[in-house]
């Protein structure tokens, strides 16, 4: 290659930038990603991609033609790894597998997807530890017990509705982990066998009744209208958060229990997982914790 | 400024266009390891019942990871190119779901 070849080249080369002013455009795109990326200014993104293109190609170039060897690849080095589409695959990722995680001065990261409360959930200030598993062995049990009257006495079929999923789950904390709390479920039982007459009326209600009673679900609370005479929806309630509910409408006739949230671990545990994250303020959410 | 220029060949020549490809290739190789690093994290993240487009393209990802980890130690042979190999390396190392599931067991979260 002669000295000819290379100052032929010399229009283009004018417009080189040289190592460290691209070093220092690299610096700029990878601050204002970061940037961006925790402001979650999506608009930004593809703006700071085609900077980081161009910054890249630059680069690029004057690591060859200016034999560059260490100043023009951190560049490459530096926006390679701090673009937008990176810095959101990686957001994503820690969010998917870590939860939400926020950094607190007096105690550096901290990790929500173990906080043991829910989010947007104003639990008691000490509540108490409920025998979930228990309560999830008795509650289909019972539940089975208003079936097998009905059907005994009047030749009630009744149907499983696949609205809830039954039994008992953990309640997502809403920042991507498990709180300690967990709620309870029944299928939901169906029939429209109800012929109105106060004989099957009595056997339903003594039958919830004594489901509700083996619940200790001892509050009873008309919700709508009368059951006990015509239509209407009747909950009974355990002062803990479980709710046995029977609706009549007509010949239709719906049983279900819905619990929770009940504590499903050691209260000194939970008021110690809890005290981790005293005086911080609640992220938002990443997702929305299933209530009962 | 000219004299600070290394060699290249002239332009328009089949050999200009050799080098400006390579050039190029070697310049965005950092770049596009990160972005199939990232990538095959989420696959698999998605793993199972997720998109079923990606989880399809989970072990496709894998291994171009792979292959840019290779040629990124190829780079490293050459001395103007051997930070970008050095920085290509690190990342297909780092950034891919099985050192990303180590970290995570070995920092006991997730």
């Amino acid at each position: 290659m002669s000295a000819q070849d290379v100052s032929g080249e010399s229009t283009a080369a004018r417009f080189l930038p040289r190592p460290a002013t691209v070093l220092a455009a690299a610096a700029v795109v990878a601050i204002a990603s970061v940037a961006a990326a925790l402001a979650g200014a999506g608009w930004a993104t593809i703006p700071l991609c085609a900077a980081a293109l161009v910054v890249l190609v630059c680069a690029t170039l004057v690591a060859m033609r200016r034999d560059s060897h260490a100043v023009a690849p951190l560049a490459i080095a530096l926006v390679a790894l701090l673009n937008p589409l990176v810095l959101g695959g990686l957001t994503d990722h820690v969010r998917e597998q870590v939860g939400v995680v926020t950094l607190a001065p007096d105690r550096g990261l901290v990790l929500w997807a173990t906080y043991p409360g829910i989010a947007g959930w104003d639990g008691p200030d000490a509540p108490a530890a409920v025998d979930t598993t228990a309560l999830a062995q008795a509650v289909p049990r019972v539940m089975r017990g208003i079936v097998d009257a009905t059907g005994r006495g009047h030749g009630w079929s009744w149907s499983l509705g696949d609205e809830v999923q039954p039994g008992a789950q953990a309640i997502a904390n809403g920042f991507g982990g498990s709180s300690m709390f967990w709620r309870i479920d029944s299928p939901r039982w169906t029939t429209g066998d109800f012929d109105g007459s106060d004989a099957q009326r009595a056997t339903l209600l003594a039958a919830v009744a004594g489901a509700a009673a083996a619940l200790e679900a001892g509050e009873v609370v008309d919700v709508r209208g009368d059951v006990g005479a015509a239509d209407g929806v009747r909950v009974w309630r355990d002062g803990r958060g479980g709710e046995l509910t029977l609706t009549i409408a007509g010949a239709d006739v719906i049983a279900v229990y819905a619990g929770g949230p009940f504590l499903a671990g050691d209260p000194a545990e939970f008021d110690a997982r809890m005290a981790g994250f005293a005086g911080l303020d609640l992220p938002e959410p990443i997702a929305q914790p299933d209530l009962p | 400024m000219a004299a600070e220029l290394s060699e290249m060949p002239r332009r328009g020549t089949p050999a200009f266009r050799r080098w400006m490809w390579r050039a190029l290739a070697i310049g965005a190789l950092p770049a596009v390891t990160a972005l199939l690093g990232v990538a095959t994290m989420r696959a698999f993240d998605l793993m199972p019942g997720g998109d079923r487009l990606w989880t399809d393209m989970a072990s496709f990802l894998a291994v171009g990871l792979v292959v840019c980890g290779i040629l990124g130690f190829l780079t490293i042979l050459d001395a103007r190119t051997r930070l970008s190999g050095v920085v290509t390396v690190l990342i297909a190392l780092v950034l891919n779901p099985f050192t990303a599931a180590l970290v995570r067991a070995g920092l006991g979260i997730g």
